[in-house]
């Protein structure tokens, strides 16, 4: 990349999204005009309509041999403060429907019952009034009768009195309550602030015929996305300041304010956020970094404003779904935590503004998010097509929102359509495949691979692919075989050292990761395998070895379409600590698929992967005789070092197997 | 010197209710432009003009086949250095239209790798030859439609390269205005310049083009100078000659992939 190319482009970039009126209005009004307007015209209203509900006079209507004592109390005049008007009515309740009286109070014997609308809110405050003349009148009848039996009225009405004391400093208080909300709205103005800039360098640029200009020049793809990035965290990484300055504005404003009326004023010092807004501020900065690369990598596939507004509706939604996440209490920032995109900087905010630093959490957040974000650039910089946005035949679209008479018959999916399957199969797995197995248990299990392998292949169907192609339904040539079950060995071998390279940066994420095979318990071996093993080797292989890879295949390089598959293979199994291992796996069994042009290696080694998961709980003293490794709980470094070499050799025995591409050669032949 | 070998484009092709298939736009097309000469690319719509052109500009990567560029004794193969070479220029290409032609140029010209003061020298001497100091520093959305053809033109001539490629640059034009283009081809050519350009404008190629290739269903039907082409075909004027070789094809297929 040339770094002067990049000034330039970005330059131009800037110069050119800051003279579109839209942007900056949207960049300006929204916190400079619109947070003062809601916060301090909302609240004002809201005071004044309290204040108007706590002075007004209520009509109401009692029963008529309600207490002399009990109607005085109503009529009482209270200054500055709510009243009664005791209104005389023949039928109570139907006056209460009409909204004639506020409420209506009934009596039978010692039972009052008060009748209102909850519907009405001027009902609601009558009756909620009328419920603290009651008390006052219960009070007095009390009194009175301890007055009678001789006893100290105070005393036994009150023989204990309870204060609170608050040690929480008013900082801490105040930090408290900004913490939860804080990160949430700084998020969103975050996420709000890049989209349109990233929407308009990318679908813009093409909507508006410049993108062709660009390509006459001498510059790279790299050179390209990241001068946009550039331009989209900078307009992204303003937007989110003067959103905190405003509602930084506004927050002070309306302390004074309170602070003036509640008569104590000043007694939070400001500097002792200092710290935390140091860090606050490399948060946002990260964050920025992350969510404009995520952004761009959404937008930068649409053709048009229209497209690109509706890839980004569902991540605005993921996002501001994690970022609720710090309003939910008690949730830590655990490492773990520290890695999750959106969730660790909400929470890290909120922590900082508690006070609680860890200096090694917080290297991890920020860290991990320019890391993910920069990742996301050079991704997306790798995998950006210009000739296929401009020029394009639309094969990123999804397929099943078309017409079906339009559909042409054969054919892979388009890689739009991967993901909407991936998508649908993720929601029920999550929502029916959990249900199943809440009420089936084991055999539960087997309606989730049913949904797995069902949603690719009605799809397929629907959209009348080449369900051939699509799933790799071909025989694979002899050597395969062999090539599948030393690949799938070493892949498990090599799969430990992973996990073992996991647990140490991790400590806390392996605890649960043989939780799953719990539910195997009281059921017979045979049954077992079939369902942990060969169901979810057939169902899930059809799933991402067959129709997503195809997928991507069609449209990335092999490399990108094998790590993209296996990545969402990995993420997929829900289990960070298992993410890599089972990404591993994944990409060998799409190494396979692919040299092999047939679905059948990848089965092979999927099954074999799980049975032998199901035979480390029925036989362990079957599996300790074979590969004592497979059974320990905790590795040596020797055993560590035993897994790497031979699994790295059985891996380039099988990948030395796959070589040659005799098989295509025998097809050639064939044709 | 830009020479292109046995250029082919392969794109799917998307009909109703048919199965998707391939077919070539560009089906093995060589040519070559020499300095001080001007090339018509000639033929209806949906023959592979732009695509062409496309390939050659190197917006576009073929299929097969391959494009380089001859200059100062060197052969270049490489997309960035042949792009370094080439002016293109087709009604795709939009300017930005919030920045002035000042700014934009001086955008252009860093990224082709001049100095600030070459820029300011370059910029100087083009908006003399193009006329165009009146509306330098108006923003492009401001311009008038001559105004920025001239500012797309200029955009081309920043690096002052030794190759233009022109996409039917006089389409919609006026008579002032795409005579003013005509002419700066001319001076362009004069200059010892390699010119190849696309046009439906018979008689405007007629004057202007030292050759002209035609091309149609992605392949040359006929090349070779005005006056030859005309010979061989007996015609009087390129616009015959042109109807009497298009005719064999019979009914073609509007639409293509002239995007």
């Amino acid at each position: 990349m040339n770094r002067k190319i990049i000034q330039l482009l970005y330059k131009k970039e800037m110069l050119d999204v800051l003279r579109d009126k839209k942007t900056v209005l949207m960049m300006l009004i929204v916190p400079l005009v619109l947070y003062p307007l809601i916060f301090v015209l909302g609240l004002t209203m809201m005071a004044n309509i309290s204040t108007s509900m706590s002075t007004q006079t209520y009509r109401i209507a009692v029963q008529e041999d309600t207490d002399e004592e009990l109607l005085r109390l109503f009529q009482k005049k209270r200054k500055d403060e709510y009243s009664f008007k005791i209104v005389a009515v023949s039928e109570p309740f139907v006056s209460l429907k009409n909204e004639e009286i506020d409420a209506y109070l009934s009596r039978e014997d010692n039972e009052y019952r008060i009748w209102y609308l909850s519907s009405v809110t001027n009902s609601q405050y009558a009756s909620s009034y009328m419920n603290n003349v009651l008390r006052e009148y219960k009070e007095q009848l009390v009194k009175k009768e301890l007055a009678a039996a001789g006893l100290n009225v105070e005393q036994t009405l009150s023989p204990i009195t309870v204060a609170y004391q608050d040690m929480a400093s008013s900082e801490e208080t105040a930090g408290n309550l900004l913490g939860t909300v804080l990160p949430f709205m700084l998020v969103v103005s975050l996420l709000m602030g890049t989209m349109y800039p990233a929407i308009d360098t990318t679908a813009g640029e093409r909507e508006r015929g410049t993108l062709e200009t660009l390509l006459t020049l001498p510059i790279k793809n790299s050179e390209l996305i990241f001068s946009k990035f550039l331009t989209v965290a900078t307009i992204g990484i303003a937007s989110a300041v003067l959103n905190i300055l405003s509602m930084g504005f506004v927050g002070v404003y309306m302390y004074r304010m309170t602070g003036r009326v509640s008569g104590r004023t000043g007694d939070i010092a400001l500097s002792k956020f200092a710290p935390a807004l140091l860090i606050g501020v490399l948060c946002v900065l990260a964050f920025a970094v992350f969510i404009s690369a995520v952004s761009m990598c959404v937008t930068a596939f649409a053709k048009t404003y229209k497209e690109a507004n509706n890839y980004i509706t569902p991540l605005m939604l993921v996002v501001m779904f994690a970022s609720f996440i710090g309003f939910i209490p008690n949730v830590e920032l655990t490492r773990n935590m520290a890695l999750i995109p959106v969730a660790n900087i909400c929470l890290l905010i909120r922590d900082l503004l508690a006070f609680k630093y860890s200096a090694g959490i917080i290297a991890i957040v920020l860290v991990s998010n320019v890391a993910y974000g920069l990742f996301a650039v050079m991704f997306l910089s790798r995998i950006y097509n210009s000739e296929a946005i401009l020029f394009g035949d639309g094969s990123t679209g999804v397929q099943i929102f078309e017409r079906r008479t339009n559909m042409k018959p054969g054919g892979v999916p388009t890689t739009g359509d991967a993901w909407f399957v991936i998508a649908i199969t993720a929601l029920l797995m999550i929502y029916l495949g959990g249900s199943l197995e809440l009420s089936y248990g084991f055999y539960g299990i087997l309606g989730t691979q049913l949904c797995i392998l069902s949603v690719p292949v009605l799809i397929a169907l629907y959209t009348k692919k080449d369900l051939k192609k699509t799933f790799s339904l071909r025989p694979c040539g002899a050597r395969y075989y062999p090539a599948a079950l030393l690949m799938v060995m070493g892949a498990i071998l090599l799969g430990i050292v992973l996990y073992v390279i996991v647990s140490f940066i991790l400590p806390e994420s392996t605890e649960t990761a043989d939780a799953s095979l719990e539910v195997l318990k009281g059921h017979g071996l045979p049954a077992a395998l079939f369902v942990v093993a060969v169901t979810p080797a057939v169902c899930e292989e059809f799933l991402f070895r067959g129709y997503m890879f195809s997928a991507m295949k069609q449209r990335y390089t092999p490399w990108v379409a094998i790590l993209i598959t296996s990545a969402t293979f990995g993420v997929f199994h829900m289990s960070p600590a298992r993410f890599f291992g089972t990404a591993f796996l994944g990409a060998c069994n799409c190494y396979l698929v692919y040299k092999s042009e047939s679905i059948i290696p990848g089965m092979l080694m999927h099954v074999f992967n799980n049975a032998l998961s199901v035979l480390v709980m029925y036989r362990p003293d079957l599996v300790t005789k074979v590969l004592p490794v497979l059974a320990k709980d905790t590795l040596s470094p020797a055993d560590t070092c035993f897994c790497l070499v031979v699994g790295g050799l059985l891996v380039f025995v099988a990948v030395l197997l796959c070589r040659e591409g005799t098989n295509q050669l025998i097809r050639e032949k064939k044709e | 010197m830009l020479r292109a070998e046995n250029l082919v484009k392969t794109f799917e092709r998307n009909e109703k209710h048919k199965k998707k298939t391939m077919f070539n736009a560009v089906d093995g097309i060589s040519i070559s432009v020499s300095p001080g000469e001007i090339v018509g690319v000639l033929g209806p719509n949906g023959a592979g003009k732009t695509t062409l052109l496309r390939m050659l500009g190197c917006l576009m990567s073929p299929s097969a086949g391959t494009v380089e560029v001859e200059a100062d004794g060197k052969l270049l193969t490489s997309e960035q250095e042949i792009k370094r070479r080439i002016g293109y220029l087709s009604g795709n290409t939009k300017l930005y239209a919030r920045l002035s032609t000042r700014e934009l140029l001086a955008t252009l010209g860093g990224v082709y790798g001049l100095s600030e003061e070459a820029i300011i020298a370059r910029v100087e001497r083009i908006s003399t030859l193009l006329d165009m100091r009146s509306f330098l520093d108006n923003r492009i959305e401001k311009l008038s439609t001559g105004q920025t053809q001239r500012a797309s033109i200029s955009r081309c001539l920043i690096h002052d390269p030794e190759i233009y490629i022109f996409d039917e640059p006089t389409l919609g034009l006026d008579i002032i205005s795409s005579a003013a283009i005509v002419n700066f081809m001319k001076g362009e050519k004069e200059r010892g310049k390699a010119v190849l350009y696309s046009t439906h404008y018979l008689e405007e190629a007629e004057f202007l083009c030292d050759r002209v290739i035609m091309i149609d269903q992605g392949k040359i039907i006929a090349q070779g100078s005005v006056d030859a082409l005309k010979e061989k075909t007996e015609s009087a004027s390129l616009r015959e000659v042109f109807m009497k070789l298009m005719e064999p094809s019979g009914q073609r297929l509007e639409g293509g992939n002239e995007s």
